[in-house]
């Protein structure tokens, strides 16, 4: 690609933004912060429920995939629920009654639904499940002022001494079963791994390969959009440093959602399908992508989009002797039901 | 007696007639306060009406028909020198005669700025006549106190062929030689000064003797008998001179005569101001609008420069007036309704500065003539054609723009006004975006245009078709964001409106007038991003009628109704609700889209009474009341208003107190009251507004005025939670809201001169909401404590000319999730969002309240620079129009990361040159 020369460039991109910065803004060039597929620090990926629909008496498992820097401990995950149907059908009607939750620690956090979560009158149940990755210690905070009806979260992240660790050390949050007194059910996606430049990795989490560093800074690097800055897609994608990373799904992997018909049709259509891609080193263009849109069902199945991949750049070589970079890329896939599914690969920078 | 081509052309010059004179809204000179005609309170600078010098205000006296003695005092132009037209050759030689009958624009220094055919006669007559006249130089009209002002007046040119003198002068013998050897000559003039009338006529009785006055006023008989005679000299425009004359045999008798002008030569219409019916009325002067800095000749966008108009947020097109929400405030073209303002980005507004007449701002206390906002008004004017071809060009970096208008050809009496502007920005932002590898591809597209056909049928009635619309569209490439895969693709917005407008207005006389406009419209809006879409369309029937009855002295009946209707249809594609057992923020966009087709149809009808009391030429008080219906929920509004001003010192300098309280109503919004989304049974906002000012003249330049004002709102339309019958969670709408604007305003105003004119404007106000009895008071969204702009432009008579406007406004309102880290009470370690795992997104959890964080002062210097070079027939103007000069980064919101753990400014416009062209003939 031609460099421009720094002053035409300068003088062009006066002209931009004098004429009308509102679009730059929006096509991202306003903030200068890292894109959301980007992981640093302490992140929470995904949490899957293997029942995304579930029954009274159901048993229900909530994995969570989790990412933190290279050499950190392990965090703290603090659980507490099932909090079933609370006032309002919101997770902030909980908080009156988190204390009483059953609490639970580690990766994965069991809970069984009550009888009377689809008593009658109910025929649609919520169970809300809080969960607390921190970096210390999870504490329980003081509500203090807070502007909406959510107020303010009551738990909090403290080191040894106490202090309050920043947002950076603590992810919280909540996810939700559903139950339907027609016992509709939900699966979790099916998904079969990651491709790299359409080659499926090896089965499992291990040695996805070795790929070409793009020798552009980190520094030089804003997001996808270069903003004045060098775009590393159009200058390492002649170094063949560019890879197209796709989640492998099965071709049936949107299921029937019969419950919820086609307002035009009146029949049933399957689940909306989307798939979140994650980094942990180099950059990733397209961070969602739609695998599955509401389509009426028809006997050819589902009609999947005809690409859901994202393109991603590898960082620059490690320095010095410190050997191989491992890359850890992720790719969770929902569906509109509140099930999903994780696909997790290591590659190597050498 | 032949007639003989020695015989030169005849100019008579015909000053406009004793009586009142006209003032004229001048490109460069502003228009006088007139002097009273009748028991009203003058205005001043600050109320006055004004506008385009060809287009006779709105709402004006009547002409008089026999034009009345003027003021004690006043004195009109008087003609220092004469400027003889040259008689057309092909004319002569045809044999053809004719009258012209020229207006000219006379300043304050006596020159003529401008001189234009009211009455043609065609065959090259017309461009003679306008060459003698721009050649002229009078004494100034003056008011009593010796102070010269502006004016116009008409002056007529008369080409006659006359008879050639029987005995033709010897050769070698001049006028004087023969004027010695004459027994009776002498010379005409003006009475009071030394102006010689030329083409009198001196008669000579009895003996039927007659003789026509040279270029030089100078009339000679030869060979006269002696005796007595009765001398009888008359010209067109002067009162005839009867004179007894004894000429004694062999004697030459040699006199000067002096004749005074006449009344009732030539209908004047009177253009003077009519007294205000509102306690604030803002006008921005023609000589104005095109020279402030940072509107780049934009007379709308210069209404951000008055007080009590808050700043928009950066690109919005928004006016914001005394603490109210942008749609608390209606716009009218020539008391048409219309939707917007402002095209996108607010770059420019939808009716171009060339073809506005006058711009009135009311921003709060306004009459009875208005309705259904409790905002502020803006009606603005659009002028008739020009009697003669007029036409423009001009192109800058954002849009291009045309105009032609004149007489129709074939149609006696009617002209016609053609204009059209298009924005091309679009054209070469594209590249450049790419180039600098911005996401966005598109640009903003705007046009607008305007046509229009008028005649006077008669001097004192005016009627006018005009067909006006605006058209934006805007596109842009939106990337599949991170919550939203399927709000990709193209986003586009548009937004248009037409108007086919009819307008006539007739002045009975003895201050009875008729004004009647109604108008037809289309009105357009159209989101769209990817599968998703929503399309309003409107068609609307808007219509006024006001009829002022004049009963007595000092007591004028103003009645008229309105109505605005029509109907609108709605279609969308949207995606439904989550439905139970779908997590509530995932990605709404891939959910199955329904398509949504719904018409409705609105009637708002008005009626208004208001009564003009001035009891002495002090005073003058409008009490009025006004009724409307919304069928919408079957309501009707009644509201009483009340507005009052009185002159503690009339002269020079005058001080004018001035007040008003009225009861204000504005009818809910669409959705808020028309099932299945709104609540039938909601009542219309309502607000009492009390205002209350002085103004005060310095100098004659100078004047100030301070104003307070107090909104108090009640039964505000809010937002709560409800259910419906079947227990589904929904919006219900109430009247349980409440809240207050209080301010000040404060205009201190250096009216245009030959060489400056600038203002400096400072609002201090307060606005707050509340939801509910008992719920807490917030600060409203739009809520701007300080608003301070100076501005000023002057003008170096070379052709250069420069202006300046700087403005520190405090910063917009936002909600925050994140707080400022830089502030000493933010805990960096607050929880601000919650992570949804079902739908793999983040929920904000809000820091405080709605709008309470206040954003960094706002500044800004914005700077321009006009050259202008004049011809003979045509002038070409060039500009640059700098905004934002030293490049302030204002803050204009905030945005965050993914996970709302930090957040960013973002700031608006940088430094926004614009270079333009124009030119006019």
């Amino acid at each position: 690609m031609k460099r421009k020369s720094p002053l035409r460039r300068a003088v062009l991109a006066s002209l931009v933004v004098a004429a009308f910065v509102g679009p730059a803004v929006g096509s991202g060039c306003g903030g200068a912060f890292p894109p959301v597929s980007q992981v640093s620090g302490l992140r929470v990926l995904a949490v899957v429920a293997d029942k995304p629909y579930a029954q009274p008496g159901d048993t229900v498992t909530f994995t969570m995939t989790y990412a933190n820097p290279v050499g950190a401990a392990a965090p703290q995950i603090l659980w507490l629920g099932p909090c079933v149907n609370p006032p309002g059908g919101t997770y902030y009607g909980c908080y009156s009654q988190l204390a009483s939750l059953m609490p639970g620690l580690g990766d994965t956090f069991s809970v069984t639904l009550p009888e009377d979560f689809l008593a009658p009158p109910i025929t649609q149940g919520t169970a809300f499940v809080f969960f607390a990755a921190c970096d210390g210690t999870v504490g329980a905070l003081d509500g203090g002022a807070s502007g909406g009806l959510a107020g303010s979260f009551p738990l909090g992240c403290f080191d040894a001494n106490g202090q309050q660790l920043s947002a950076d050390a603590f992810v919280p949050g909540y996810t939700q079963v559903y139950g339907f007194e027609d016992g509709r059910t939900n699966h979790n996606p099916a998904v079969t791994g990651l491709s790299i430049n359409q080659v499926p990795t090896d089965a499992g989490v291990g040695d996805g390969g070795s790929v070409t560093p793009c020798p552009v800074p980190e520094a030089s690097r804003l997001g996808v959009s270069g903003c004045g800055k060098a775009d590393p897609f159009q200058q390492c994608q002649d170094d063949r440093a560019e890879y197209q990373i796709t989640v492998d799904v099965p071709p049936g992997v949107a299921e029937v959602d019969d419950a919820n018909k086609s307002p035009a049709t009146g029949q049933p259509q399957y689940e909306v399908v989307w798939v979140d891609y994650f980094a942990d080193q180099g950059d990733i263009d397209t961070p969602t992508a739609l695998i599955n849109a509401a389509e009426p069902v028809s006997d050819a199945g589902p009609a999947l989009q005809s690409s859901f991949s994202t393109n991603w750049i590898a960082p620059p070589a490690p320095a010095g002797d410190a050997g191989a970079l491992p890359v850890n890329i992720w790719a969770v896939v929902h569906d509109n039901r509140g099930g999903e599914t994780v696909a997790h690969e290591i590659l190597q920078v050498p | 007696m032949t007639k003989t081509l020695s015989t030169s052309c005849l100019a008579l010059a015909l000053l406009a007639s004793s009586g009142v004179i006209s003032s004229v809204a001048h490109a460069q000179e502003p228009p006088e306060a007139q002097p009273p005609t009748d028991n009203s309170v003058p205005r001043g600078g600050a109320g006055a009406v004004i506008t385009h010098p060809d287009a006779p205000p709105p709402d004006k006296p009547p002409a008089p028909a026999a034009p009345t003695a003027p003021p004690a005092g006043f004195t009109m132009p008087k003609a220092l020198n004469y400027a003889p037209p040259i008689y057309p050759p092909e004319a002569e030689k045809a044999g053809l005669e004719g009258q012209v009958v020229l207006s000219l624009d006379i300043d304050k220094e006596g020159h003529v700025t401008k001189a234009s055919v009211a009455e043609p006669a065609g065959h090259g007559f017309d461009e003679s006549a306008l060459a003698a006249g721009r050649a002229l130089l009078f004494e100034p009209a003056r008011k009593a106190d010796g102070t010269p002002f502006a004016a116009r007046i008409k002056y007529r040119y008369s080409f006659t062929l006359t008879p050639v003198a029987p005995a033709p002068a010897a050769p070698g013998e001049s006028a004087a030689d023969k004027r010695a050897q004459s027994a009776f000559s002498g010379l005409v003039l003006v009475a009071g000064g030394t102006v010689p009338i030329a083409g009198a006529t001196v008669a000579l009785s009895p003996g039927g003797l007659s003789a026509t006055t040279e270029l030089d006023g100078a009339f000679a008989f030869k060979d006269v008998p002696s005796g007595k005679y009765t001398v009888l000299v008359r010209a067109p425009g002067y009162k005839p001179l009867s004179v007894e004359e004894t000429l004694a045999a062999g004697e030459a008798t040699e006199v000067k005569y002096r004749l005074s002008t006449s009344s009732g030569a030539l209908e004047v219409v009177v253009e003077g101001d009519r007294p205000p019916r509102e306690v604030t009325k803002r006008t921005i002067e023609a000589a104005e609008i095109a020279r402030i800095p940072g509107t780049n000749g934009d007379a709308l966008k210069s209404l951000q420069s008055l007080p009590g108009v808050a700043r928009p947020p950066a690109l919005l097109g928004l006016l914001i007036v005394r603490g109210s929400a942008p749609n608390d405030t209606q716009t009218f073209v020539d008391g048409t309704p219309v939707p917007i303002i402002y095209h996108f980005g607010g770059l420019s507004s939808v009716v171009p500065t060339e073809v506005l007449s006058k711009i009135d701002f009311y921003p709060g206390n306004f009459g009875t003539q208005y309705g259904r906002v409790q905002g502020g008004i803006v009606d603005v004017g659009l002028r008739d054609p020009k009697k003669e071809y007029h036409g423009l060009a001009q192109i800058d970096l954002i849009d291009a723009r045309l105009l032609l208008e004149g007489p129709i050809p074939g149609l006696a009496g009617w002209t016609f006004l053609a204009a059209g502007r298009r924005s091309y920005v679009d054209a070469w932002l594209g590249p450049v975006l790419s180039a600098t590898s911005s996401g966005t591809t598109e640009a903003p597209v705007y046009y607008d245009y305007q046509f229009m056909v008028a005649k006077k049928p008669t001097p004192k009635s005016s009627f006018r078709i005009a067909f006006f619309g605006s058209s934006d569209v805007f596109k842009i490439f939106a990337p599949a964001s991170a919550s939203q895969p399927e709000l990709a693709g193209q986003f586009a917005f548009s937004t248009a409106f037409q108007r086919l407008q009819l307008h006539y207005a007739n002045d009975f006389g003895d201050g009875n007038r008729l004004n009647v406009v109604a108008a037809v419209g289309r009105d357009e809006v159209g989101i769209g991003l990817g599968p998703i879409n929503f399309n309003l369309d409107t068609r609307s029937v808007s219509g006024r009628a006001e009829y002022t009855a004049k009963l007595g002295r000092g007591m004028t009946l103003n009645a008229g109704v309105d109505m605005y209707g029509g109907y609108a249809v709605v279609s969308a594609q949207l995606p439904p609700l989550p439905v139970p057992g779908q997590p509530p923020n995932g990605p709404f966009s891939t959910a199955n889209i329904t398509t949504t087709n719904s018409a409705l149809g609105f009637f708002q009808p008005g009626a208004y009474l208001e009564a003009e009391i001035a009891p002495d030429g002090n005073t003058r008080v409008v009490p009025g009341v006004r009724l409307d219906y919304f069928d919408a929920n079957k309501q009707y509004d009644f509201s009483p208003r009340v507005n009052a001003r009185h002159d503690l010192h009339k002269e020079f300098p005058r001080t004018t107190l001035k007040g008003g309280v009225g009861l204000y109503h504005q009818q809910p919004q669409f959705q808020q009251v028309l099932p299945p989304f709104g609540t039938p049974t909601v009542k219309s906002n309502r607000s009492i507004q009390y205002s209350v000012g002085v103004e005060q003249e310095f100098t004659h330049q100078l004047e100030a005025s301070l104003e307070g004002f107090y909104k108090q709102l009640d039964s505000q339309v809010t937002a709560a939670a409800g259910t419906t019958a079947s227990g589904v969670a929904t919006t219900v709408y109430n009247n349980n809201g409440t809240g207050y604007v209080v301010g000040g305003e404060l205009l201190i105003k250096y009216k245009p001169d030959r060489h400056f004119f600038g203002w400096i404007a400072y609002t201090l106000s307060r606005s707050v909401r509340s939801d509910g009895p008992g719920m807490p008071e917030y600060l409203f969204q739009y809520d701007q404590p300080h608003i301070l702009t100076v501005l000023g432009s002057y003008n170096f008579r070379n052709g250069w000319e420069f202006g300046a406007r700087y403005r520190i406004v405090s910063g917009s309102l936002v909600t925050p999730n994140v707080c400022d880290v830089t502030s000493s009470t933010c805990n960096a370690a607050r929880v601000n969002a919650l992570f949804n795992a079902a739908s793999g997104t983040y929920t904000a959890i809000p820091l405080s309240g709605p709008f309470s964080e206040r954003l960094p002062l706002f500044h800004e210097l914005d700077l321009r620079v006009d050259y202008t070079w004049k011809f003979k027939s045509w002038q070409l103007s060039t500009y640059l129009d700098v905004q934002n000069a030293y490049n302030q980064a204002n803050v204009e919101g905030l945005t965050y990361n993914f996970n709302y753990t930090a957040r960013s400014y973002v700031a608006g416009l940088p430094i926004l040159p614009s270079i333009g062209l124009r030119g006019e003939f």
